[in-house]
């Protein structure tokens, strides 16, 4: 027997060789990647928590990566093999054989068969695995004389069940992660109850003390009254990584405060100790990098940082001297208001091309002692919760 | 289960590594492009799985005595088609380990010499040797065992 035959009927042997397990194994690899999942998971929310924890908390204890019904390796994860039942021989078709793989409540037939084609698998470098990476195996040459090779023989290529499986997995993986979207929000921050008391003689609107004879408000009173301040935007995203992502948009946010004050007309006339409203109007680039930790495809946990650039497009004033007689001011725009923030968020995708998400963050304003006074003015670091729709598209 | 059970010849170990290699599959799911069937690149991930294991475990010996392995192999060996899979799987699992690897390797699997040079950090040399001495002891072992 020359060495080729030998080989050939080696193989030929064993090639279509199945052995049984023991009951042990399936609920080994069950526990194995349960223990993976809590490693990686307590790994990454280390890293969150500076940003977010406290806010994260209860909504991170809701939040299990589910288990979607289209993910072959989960749905394989989760089923209860019954490992007294060894796998058997259900239907064998001229090149293709098709076992039954026994579990507690159903049997899931595989179809049997040898790669033509061997692919490289390649590492992830933000784990460390030790799975080594796998070279491409080409074709094995065919000699002349030689029987065809067990690359080239075997079994049917149509395994429907693994391969469509694992493709459509892969597709629709691929399209969540790298994709433009569109975002529709608000925002909200966080308010000081009641009246606030700010220093006397302070500046009311950014302006200095010596213009104190020319048209504007002045003696503001120590206790003002902010309203919740609000934002509302769109933005696009683009993710150029699975889990590194870009922001950017345009917002526009609304400060209101209320408080008692003067008011000199560009007439001359004075009106002292007077309720005085006053409404800012922002609008503002933001521009935010986002790192994706957890992402399913039923949610998305992502921490990102970034800053923004505000301009004042608009400041009013109504003085109110009476029911019937209100006077109106309006202040020049102010300095660019610079910020930056640090979160972490949730998102919840209702199919692959839509999700809400929520994502609060802590936000710093600087130069603020430029700025016509607002919540900002007296707490610059702030909270602030971003909810809004999400609309995906592919590249 | 069968392509561990040809790499660690024992049953303990072969059901370890086919633990490992689940575990491995199922969290490396999303590298999967789709080229090639999806039970090739399963199987590479077994096999890599053994062959890390075999690593670990100083199991793979690749210094080599080529000149004993040259042309050692008889044309005079009972047809292995007359053999059950079990007697097979049995004289394999005697094999050295090193030997069984690279039989395992470019028999089975079909590696190139070059590939299993690269995997498993030796010559070619050594690996056409390793494979030739693995032929001749299962000729034997046939051969004893008909």
């Amino acid at each position: 027997m020359k060495e080729n035959d030998f080989d050939i009927q080696v193989r030929n042997l064993l090639q279509n060789a199945t052995e049984t397990v023991s009951p042990g194994v399936w609920s080994g690899v069950q526990a194995g990647l349960a223990r993976r999942a809590r490693v990686v998971t307590i790994r990454r929310w280390s890293y969150a928590a500076v940003a977010a924890a406290a806010v994260l908390a209860g909504a991170l204890v809701l939040l299990r990566p589910s288990v979607p019904s289209a993910n072959p390796a989960l749905m394989l994860a989760n089923l209860d093999f019954n490992t007294s039942q060894p796998c058997t021989l259900i239907e064998e078709l001229p090149t293709t054989k098709v076992y039954s793989i026994p579990t507690r409540n159903s049997v899931v037939p595989v179809a049997a068969q040898t790669p033509v084609e061997q692919p490289v698998i390649t590492e992830e470098k933000e784990e460390a695995e030790e799975v080594a990476a796998v070279p491409a195996v080409p074709a094995v040459p065919q000699e002349k004389g030689q029987a065809p090779s067990a690359q080239k023989n075997g079994f049917d290529q149509d395994s429907r069940i693994l391969d469509a499986l694992a493709a459509s997995e892969t597709a629709s993986s691929r399209r969540r992660q790298n994709a433009f979207s569109f975002t529709v929000s608000g925002n909200v921050q966080g308010n000081q109850r009641g009246e606030v008391a700010i220093a006397p003689g302070s500046r009311t609107h950014g302006l200095p003390e010596a213009f104190t004879n020319k048209e504007g408000i002045y003696n503001e009173s120590p206790e003002v009254s902010f309203r919740l301040p609000f934002s509302a935007g769109i933005g696009i995203n683009y993710n150029f990584t699975p889990r590194w992502g870009i922001g950017t948009g345009v917002r526009y946010t609304n400060l209101g405060r209320t408080f008692v004050g003067d008011y000199v007309s560009n007439q001359g006339f004075t009106l002292e100790n007077r309720d005085i409203d006053n409404q800012q109007h922002w609008l503002g680039v933001p521009l935010n990098v986002y790192f994706s930790i957890v992402n399913t495809s039923r949610w998305n946990v992502h921490v990102f940082t970034g800053g923004s650039v505000e301009f004042l497009v608009d400041n009013d004033y109504l003085i109110h001297n009476s029911p019937k007689d209100v006077h109106f001011h309006q202040r020049g725009t102010a300095a660019p208001q610079w910020s930056a923030g640090v979160g972490a968020g949730i998102e919840f995708k209702i199919n692959p091309f839509f999700g809400i998400y929520l994502d609060p963050a802590v936000r710093y304003y600087f130069g603020t002692e430029l700025q016509p006074r607002s919540l900002r003015t007296i707490q610059p670091l702030r909270f602030d919760i971003e909810a809004g729709l999400r609309f995906s598209v592919g590249k | 289960m069968a392509v561990c059970l040809r790499y660690m010849g024992n049953r303990e170990d072969a059901e370890d590594i086919l633990q490992e290699g689940f575990i491995t599959l199922f969290t490396k799911l999303e590298s999967y492009q789709g080229t090639g069937s999806f039970e090739g690149w399963a199987r590479k991930i077994f096999v890599n799985t053994a062959l890390m294991h075999l690593r670990r475990t100083s199991a793979l010996d690749m210094g080599e005595d080529i000149e004993q392995a040259r042309g050692l192999f008889t044309e005079e060996v009972t047809p292995v088609q007359k053999m059950g899979y079990r007697d097979l799987m049995r004289y394999i699992a005697a094999l050295p380990s090193d030997a069984r690897t690279v039989f395992n390797m470019h028999v089975v699997e079909g590696y190139s010499h070059k590939e299993i040079a690269k995997e498993l950090g030796c010559t070619e040399a050594t690996s056409r040797s390793k494979l030739q001495r693995a032929r001749i002891r299962l000729q034997e072992m046939i051969k004893e065992g008909s």
